[in-house]
């Protein structure tokens, strides 16, 4: 069964993935952010946050680490009571009666704890599935990656 | 070495570059091109992808990749069995199976004799000898194991 929510079109080098507003996000721009210029940095820049600050972590299509300095704007998102950032190539709010996201989860093993990244799919006629990300597995792999950079 | 003596089964020989395998008709939903499919992240070698199959998301496995064999870009003549949900699956967890090119009709019928199996055989429940060829018939159960561990 279909559900209707609304949806945030992340582009990542030419690949789209969804993230639904079952969880709360915001859109920040570049030049509101705290950047991290270190080379090869996973952590692309970081928000201040009332707390302390949330770091936006830069990967490619495939959410392998990916440092880059040409992007423009993140999305931080909440999970698990945390904050986290993705840098995006193209950002885009879906309009609730443009999308219809049918249930997936991919077959083999969860990447993470909190379990798949993926757990919807949008299928548009003619055209390659968009795969919806669990917010909570999202930022749980996040989180590894920083663990592993 | 007995033969089948049941009634025919209708099914489609599904070419691999590994054993080739035979699907009953009735496992299967369609035959379709293969299509760009939606890449998913840090998914295992033997899942392709994701097709769109009459607006339903369908994960697209090679079997070859499964049982461990070497993976090549699939040619042009290649086509996706859409399966229908495996054992113990829910209702829309179609699955797709890579065919190296267009399925072929077979009639397993009491002139078709089963082979022994041996352990390359991996996820097949029954051999078959067609002519001079060895066919696997899929163990769907094993199949579900190992495409959805712990679920």
């Amino acid at each position: 069964m279909a559900e209707s929510r609304q949806y945030l079109r992340i582009g990542l080098m030419g690949v789209d993935y969804l993230l639904p507003n079952s969880t709360s996000y915001v859109i920040e721009k570049r030049e509101t952010l705290e950047i991290n210029d270190a080379p090869g940095a996973l952590i692309a820049a970081w928000q201040a946050t009332p707390t302390g600050r949330a770091p936006a972590y830069s990967v490619d299509a495939n959410l392998n680490p990916l440092s880059r300095h040409a992007w423009q704007r993140a999305v931080f998102f909440q999970a698990g009571g945390r904050t986290l950032g993705l840098v995006a190539d193209e950002l885009q709010l879906l309009a609730r009666e443009d999308v219809r996201v049918e249930p997936f989860i991919p077959p083999g093993p969860a990447l993470t704890p909190a379990g798949h990244l993926i757990n919807g799919a949008w299928v548009r006629a003619g055209q390659a599935p968009v795969l919806v990300f669990e917010p909570g597995a999202l930022a749980d792999y996040l989180t590894q990656l920083e663990g592993t950079a | 070495m007995s033969t089948i003596t049941r009634d025919p089964v209708h099914a489609l020989e599904v070419p691999t570059d590994n054993l080739p395998l035979l699907l009953p008709s009735a496992c299967m939903a369609e035959v379709v091109a293969l299509p760009h499919l939606a890449r998913v992240p840090h998914a295992p070698p033997w899942l392709l992808g994701v097709l769109g199959w009459r607006l339903r998301p369908v994960p697209v496995v090679s079997y070859d990749m499964l049982v461990g064999g070497e993976g090549h870009a699939p040619g042009p003549r290649a086509r996706v069995v859409v399966l229908y949900p495996l054992p113990g699956r829910k209702a829309w967890e179609f699955v797709g199976i890579l065919s190296a090119s267009e399925p072929q009709s077979r009639i397993i019928d009491s002139g078709v004799v089963p082979v022994a199996t041996h352990d390359s055989f991996r996820y097949i429940a029954a051999a078959l000898k067609f002519d001079e060829r060895t066919v696997g018939i899929p163990d769907f159960a094993a199949l579900a194991k190992v495409l959805y561990p712990g679920r």
